[in-house]
């Protein structure tokens, strides 16, 4: 018997098509890196014939600028204005996701309701919002800010709450030299309550009978809070602790940092490598590794070569400070390091005093003129309007996940909840608004950092954010290049780290499946 | 042992209807419980507050809304002269007539009942009678002459004959309330008559010129120039929508439907190119120079793709690729940017000739095709380099709400392409595309917007070689497009996940090639998937146009918060800021509310969110 074989003929070259993927894929990286090339080339020509050069020397330079808000007002450098830039930033996305969150959780589970005007006035509340661009909103609510009367000599004296066109002040805590230590009592109070309201969990499932953990907590919290209180002085040992560390790290030979960004970075890709051929291995030896994978550990290891080598290049980098001396990058991140533990401790060196102050907001006379006086809190009318008008239109559409996120969950979840007795406010606490959360949680995340983001329009009425700051620099220096990269690295860390957070809870929240 | 039973006799009923009435539905919707009726009288009080501070506000007498009606012209389009005008208008009345016959020819609009009707009708009335009830009608008059207690009873009259005639809709007709016998296009064109009506009637206080020609101020009709324009287009748009309606049973439907798609896709880049910009074209030139070359590329390029299709192999391919590096190398020499275009499409739709080239009919469209792809490109950068005449005071011929528009509709329809493109090298198995695209997506959607328009405004013109130049729109709608792209990006992306696996292995089952898969089977699911959050993005993209103010653009809220508020020439409106911001939310308000319903007309229809 003869069996005929046809004849394999190899596969040319043009018709392989790994050969042709992977021409393709190198031919347009090849076009787009051309192509940044020759505009990032032409941006440098362009920037040479104009005399600006390229430098990093703003950041230490004297700023000489004068911010009307903030943690300076006077920055002595570029980075330090950039910083009073970012702290107002934050300042506004904290309070404003808190603030979204309350008001959009509360209109959506109003949207649901079943009394009729609060049904409609909620929707009416998402409808208007939702449709007007933001920035219109932020101008409005500045424009009826800015309309306020001023401040007269009639107003002299203490409020509760007190708006004029200077902006809005109220009464306020205000923190006192015990208020670090008190902070330790306050946290350890946290984990303490935590660990007894899991034990009352535990015990509640276990006899059946109620053992209101959430009770036991609070009361848990109050009770290290109010000895906090009054102990707080015990730990005036841990002042000269941090102070130690400080001391510690700044004697650290500069070298070592760099070496250990280094090693962090060559373990990481080895570990990842590693773990990508172990997840290759079967009982029967390697299976079999395309050329997708071998792209993908390549990448990982050039990264991390990457990495290690342009930290131990930079940190031989000097910077002139403001103070006048050179410093090498890595002396610099030292520097950072021991002077946020020398902070830490100065937050612990006590003065005495309470650790919470309550104060009233003052009109006080200053020169000729009745301005806010230095109690209680201000809020200027650009932070007034940025954060009411951010606040409001992220609540709207936060609003509209949760409803629809309440209405994901299925009918027959109210319907056994009603079955088994539980009241309303029962099973929405504890039925429908956990299983709603699962749901909610990850476009809420992208609604946090929409709002993160949005609080850059600030830079249109004036208030002082990062993109303000960074224009006022580029006006003063010319520097656009690298304020544009501080810009992008900013944003990207606070999208990063917000999106972290949100994919951690995401994660924990998350139905384990079998 | 049995009995019998005398079964008493019932009588067949109706069932006895569930209690109704407005006590009834007050008992059940406003205080069902105790806390349910507290919370009810709250948030009515906070209702009436809110509407009575609104009217106050919009009605008392230092309001300057005449800052808003002086410039109604420079609100909707700044400086274009005025003796142009036509060209607006003529702009105008394209897009309403081309909507018109989209209507009809897809016979969109269904009915509703005349109790909604009547519901709406009623509403409307009762807010008008409340308003009259509960606002603050002082003693002093407003700016628009009307007295209080005047004015208290003109709205409760207005507002009471609304009321009546809603409840006479709901009622009278009986059972065949509920039965959906109105069409929505009728009560649409009815609303827009009755503001017709209005514009034609009511007088407001205008700028106008006395017979020496010095600015006064006169009570006129506001809409005095442009009623008859308005009515005009109207009057048109329901002319054409008969003419479509007869015609659509009497035409081929596949016909009319191209025809209209191409006439949607052609009227955007002729009415901003041609009508709005009026080129000075040079026809010299264009004789001795745009036509031979476009001529010259329609034959011979035609030739090539004409043997490109019909040889087999890969040589189709390697002429291909040839061909695309010459035409990537042509951008580092001088070279008239028309032929690097066309170079540089040759050598994309001979690339794409073994997947799409096809036989007999198939292969003459696609010729046909490439033809209208030069004319177009040809007949485009011929438009675009030609100086336009339009004289106006700024830099751009563009302004107010007008930029406002082009900007959001320009920035859509470019990033769409881009957006898709993306999308699919997101979610491509070739790892450097999926590499470059997740970069690109990532680093544009972590930095806001406003970032990169003041990169664009700042940094593009650095970048760019000398003799290159941007002007300020170009650079605007480049920052909103490629910033947009990201966004769309991702919607597209979420379509294409949905597409199940069996697709795409029938598709490779009947034989088809990955880009006849992705372009012929994913994409049209992928995007009829995903038209609702398409649409979000539309939203979105108008909303965001907004920002162009913090750049200097003078785009609709530019003049309203900087142009008006520092105006002292005719008349003197400094610092009016408050009342242009609030009619310009109310116009954003009006637009993004028409395009949320109709995305949520469209989820519905495609039941997006049903299966």
């Amino acid at each position: 018997m003869t069996v005929q074989v046809r004849e394999q003929r190899k596969t040319p070259l043009w018709r392989n098509a790994a050969f042709l993927k992977w021409t393709s894929q190198l031919f347009t990286l090849g076009v787009v890196v051309v192509f940044l090339g020759v505009l990032g080339k032409q941006a440098f020509a362009n920037f040479g014939a104009s005399g600006t050069t390229f430098d990093w020397g703003w950041l230490t330079d004297p700023a000489s600028i004068l911010l009307r808000e903030g943690i300076d007002l006077n920055p002595d450098s570029g980075a330090r204005a950039l910083v009073v830039g970012a702290v107002n930033t934050l300042r506004i996305t904290v309070t404003g996701i808190l603030a979204a969150t309350i008001i959009g959780t509360l209109v959506g589970i109003g949207r649901l309701s079943s009394n009729w005007i609060v049904t409609k006035m909620a929707s009416l509340y998402i409808e208007t919002i939702r449709n007007i661009p933001l920035l219109v909103q932020i101008f409005f609510w500045q424009a009826i800010a800015i309309a306020l009367p001023g401040l007269v000599a009639a107003d002299i004296g203490t409020y509760w709450f007190k708006g004029s066109n200077k902006g809005f002040a109220f009464a306020w805590v205000s923190w006192n030299g015990g208020f670090w230590p008190w902070l330790v009592f306050v946290v350890a109070g946290i984990f303490a309550a935590r660990f007894l309201s899991r034990w009352r969990h535990r015990l509640q499932e276990e006899t059946g009978q109620p053992a209101y953990p959430g009770y036991w907590a609070m009361a848990t919290m109050l009770v290290f809070a109010v000895i906090g209180w009054f102990l707080w002085p015990i730990l005036s040992f841990i002042e000269p602790v941090l102070h130690g560390i400080a001391s510690f790290v700044d004697a650290i030979p500069p070298i070592v940092i760099p070496i250990l960004i280094a090693a962090f970075s060559l373990i990481a890709a080895g570990a990842w490598i590693r773990s990508f051929f172990e997840s290759r291995r079967t009982p029967a030896g390697f299976g079999k590794i395309t050329d997708d994978d071998w792209f993908r550990v390549i990448f990982v290891a050039v990264s991390g070569i990457a990495v290690a080598v342009i930290a131990i290049a930079l940190s031989g980098l000097t910077l002139e400070t403001v103070a006048g001396d050179s410093l090498t990058i890595a002396e610099l991140i030292r520097t950072g390091i021991a002077n946020f533990f020398d902070w830490l401790g100065n937050g612990f060196a006590s003065d005495g005093g309470q650790p919470l102050n309550f104060a009233k907001a003052s009109v006080i006379q200053r020169g000729n003129f009745a301005q806010y006086g230095e109690t209680g809190a201000v809020m200027t009318i650009p932070f007034f309007a940025v954060w009411f008008a951010v606040t409001l239109y992220t609540a709207a559409f936060i609003a509209e996940i949760v409803r629809g996120g309440i209405l994901a969950v299925s009918k027959g979840q109210t319907e056994a909840a009603q079955a088994v007795g539980l009241t309303r406010s029962q099973y929405l606490r504890l039925i429908i608004l956990p299983q709603a959360f699962r749901i909610i949680l990850p476009p809420i995340g992208n609604q946090y950092l929409n709002l993160f983001k949005n609080t850059s329009l600030g830079v249109a009425v004036g208030f002082i954010e990062i993109v303000a700051v960074g224009s006022i620099l580029m006006n003063k220096n010319g520097q656009t290049l690298p304020i544009v990269i501080v810009w992008m690295a900013f944003f990207l860390i606070g999208s990063l780290s917000i999106s972290g957070v949100v994919n951690y809870y995401n994660r924990k929240m998350k139905l384990v499946e079998r | 042992m049995t009995h019998k039973v005398e079964l008493p006799e019932i009588p067949e009923l109706a069932p006895e209807p569930p209690p109704s009435g407005p006590r009834v539905w007050m008992r059940e919707n406003l205080f069902s419980t105790r806390a349910s009726g507290a919370l009810s009288i709250l948030a009515i009080l906070l209702a009436l507050a809110i509407y009575r501070g609104l009217l106050g506000f919009i009605f008392a007498s230092e309001r300057r809304w005449d800052a808003v009606t002086f410039n109604a012209r420079l609100l909707m389009v700044q400086a274009y002269p005025d003796a142009q005008m036509a060209r607006i208008w003529l702009s105008i009345a394209i897009v309403a007539v081309l909507v018109a016959a989209t209507l009809a020819l897809y016979r969109v609009g269904g009915r509703t009942t005349p109790r909604k009707v009547g519901t709406g009708l009623s509403v409307f009335g009762g807010t008008i009678v409340l308003g009259g009830i509960v606002g603050p009608w002082g003693i002093e008059s407003s700016p628009f002459g009307v007295a209080s207690m005047s004015g208290f009873l003109g709205w409760v009259i207005v507002g009471t004959i609304l009321l009546v005639a809603g409840y006479l809709l709901r009622t009278v007709p009986g059972e065949r309330a509920r039965a959906p016998s109105i069409p929505v296009l009728g009560v649409v064109l009815t609303t827009i008559s009755v503001v017709l009506i209005a514009v034609w009637t009511i007088s407001l206080p205008v700028p106008a010129r006395d017979a020496a020609g010095v600015q006064i101020i006169a009570l006129e009709p506001i809409a005095m120039t442009t009623r008859l324009p308005w009515t005009s287009i109207v009057a048109l748009s329901v002319i054409v929508y008969y003419v479509m309606w007869v015609l659509r049973d009497r035409i081929s439907a596949g016909l009319a439907r191209s025809t209209l798609v191409g006439l949607w896709v052609a009227s955007f880049p002729v009415i901003v190119l041609v009508i709005l910009r009026d080129p000075d074209t040079d026809y010299g030139r264009v004789f001795t120079w745009y036509v031979p070359v476009a001529l010259g590329f329609v034959v011979l390029g035609g030739l090539l793709l004409n043997f490109v299709a019909s040889t087999k192999g890969e040589l189709g391919r390697a002429i291909g690729a040839v061909l695309l590096i010459v035409a990537f190398a042509s951008f580092a020499f001088p070279m008239e940017f028309l032929l690097r275009f066309l170079l540089l499409s040759l050598a994309l739709f001979v690339l794409a000739t073994p997947t799409f080239g096809g036989k007999g009919a198939g292969r003459t469209t696609y010729l046909w095709f490439w033809a209208g792809t030069v004319a177009l490109l040809t007949y485009f950068l011929a438009l675009i380099t030609a100086p336009s005449t339009v004289e106006v005071a700024g830099t751009s011929f563009l302004g107010g709400l007008l930029l406002t528009v082009v900007l959001a509709v320009v920035a859509i329809v470019l990033s769409l392409p881009i957006g898709i493109i993306l999308a699919l090298g997101r979610s491509s198995t070739l790892p450097i595309f999926r590499l470059m695209s997740t970069t690109y997506i990532e680093l544009i959607r972590g930095v806001p917007l406003i970032t990169w328009l003041i990169v664009a405004f700042i940094m593009l013109p650095v970048a760019l070689p000398r003799g290159v130049e941007v002007g300020g729109v170009a650079r605007a709608v480049g920052a909103m497009t490629f910033f947009s792209a990201a966004y769309l990006a991702e919607n597209v992306r979420g379509g294409l996940q949905a597409i199940p696996r069996g697709q795409y292995e029938a598709s490779q089952a009947m034989g088809l090639t990955t880009t006849q898969t992705t372009v012929f089977i994913v994409l049209p699911q992928a995007l009829r998937a995903v038209i609702p959050a398409l649409v979000g993005q539309v939203i979105a993209v108008f909303k965001d146009t907004s920002l162009v103010t913090i750049v200097g653009l003078f785009d609709f809220l530019h003049i309203a918060r900087l142009v008006i508020p520092s105006q002292t020439q005719p008349f003197n409106f400094l610092g009016v800021l408050r009342e242009p911001l609030l009619f310009a939310a109310v116009v954003y308000w009006m637009f993004t509310f028409t395009f949320s319903r109709i995305s949520m007309r469209l989820e519905k229809k495609l039941g997006v969110g049903e299966r």
